[in-house]
């Protein structure tokens, strides 16, 4: 029996939303509803800040012996396009209330990749045993998008945030 | 999302015992990943010297993945069909899916099937208050995709389970997709 790994969008250390293969939406609130409400307005100078977001994985079927190697990377480079970035870190198993000012630390996005992805087992380290079925499994990984003033205005081409691990 | 599993593997040591559970193969002589699907090919690792195993899961979110229509779609209930102001055939295209503005729960995706000048039509009927409102359209992609992967002395063997398809790489070669 193969593992179920979702991945999930965060509202506390152990709480989130299944957004496996599904939507998550930076937005100029602290919610997790894929809408067109509370957009990014781009800024007549500097930058604006969504929300941060974050993201862990969620153990929904076990595997036969562990899951273990928990990796995140996007899909090859930024297309949001001008103006606009997304920077990202892992911050362990310790919750913090989203925000809106620019995050500390981080790292944009794309500077991890499939050859280079970004570790989500560092903090809460695998493996993962079946024991773990239906608890969260890795590291909290936050995001946040960022708006500059040059920015082009109207919806964003999709961008793609995979969650790679391995199971035996 | 389960995984649908298309393979099956087993692998057997020198002194015949066979093995379906576990990492180590490293008294394997054999490694068999056996289809449960007809249409794929089986694989087999044989007379080389083994190291391990296991399977390594791929699991995308997207970010942004939904935009507003253009112009007021008119969706009634009961039909499949639905109108658009203004010719979106570059807009919305086979396999997007759309649906009224408005909660989830209520008012679900439906996927595109063919878009003309004027309408589009949709993969069923629509369930809800008719009504003349603004719409969402999101492109889906793949969004899971697994691999078995069995590591040997010199080269890993890679296969992909949506189609079977084979790869093989240097020993530490990790493969992301």
């Amino acid at each position: 029996m193969a593992a179920t790994i979702e991945i999930h969008e965060m509202s506390a250390l152990a709480t989130g939303t299944d957004k496996t293969a599904g939507t998550v939406r930076f937005k100029d609130a602290d919610d997790a509803t894929v809408d067109t409400n509370n957009p990014l307005v781009i800024p007549g100078s500097g930058d604006v800040y969504s929300y941060t977001k974050k993201v862990r994985a969620y153990m929904e079927d076990a595997p036969s012996t562990k899951v273990e190697n928990l990796r995140w990377y996007p899909d090859a480079a930024n297309g949001f396009g001008t103006g606009i970035s997304v920077k990202a870190k892992n911050i362990g198993t310790t919750w913090g209330a989203n925000y809106k000012t620019a995050m500390s630390g981080g790292a944009s996005l794309w500077t991890y990749s499939s050859g280079s992805p970004l570790d989500g087992d560092g903090v809460d380290t695998s493996p993962f045993l079946p024991a773990k079925l239906d608890n969260y499994i890795g590291d909290l990984i936050e995001l946040q998008m960022t708006v500059h003033d040059d920015a082009a205005q109207g919806a964003l081409t999709p961008e793609t945030l995979t969650l790679a691990y391995d199971e035996i | 999302m389960k995984i649908s599993e298309t393979y099956t593997w087993e692998a057997e040591k020198a002194d015949g015992t066979i093995l379906t559970e576990g990492g180590d193969l490293t008294e394997c002589v054999r490694f068999s990943l056996k289809p449960s699907n007809g249409n794929f090919p089986a694989h087999d690792v044989v007379n080389v010297p083994m190291i391990r195993r296991f399977n390594r899961g791929f699991n995308k979110v997207r970010f942004n993945n939904q935009e507003e229509v253009p112009g007021m779609l008119v969706w009634e209930d009961g039909s499949a069909i639905v109108k658009t102001p203004q010719d979106l055939m570059d807009v919305v295209k086979f396999g997007d899916k759309i649906r009224q503005k408005g909660p989830i729960e209520m008012v679900p995706w439906h996927t595109v099937l063919v878009v003309s000048a004027s309408e589009i039509l949709t993969d069923r009927p629509f369930k809800g208050i008719s009504a003349k409102c603004p719409s969402w359209k999101m492109t889906p992609s793949p969004t899971f995709e697994y691999l078995y992967c069995v590591v040997c002395k010199g080269f890993r063997f890679y296969v992909r389970a949506s189609d079977g398809a084979a790869l093989i790489t240097p020993e530490e070669f990790e493969l992301y997709l």
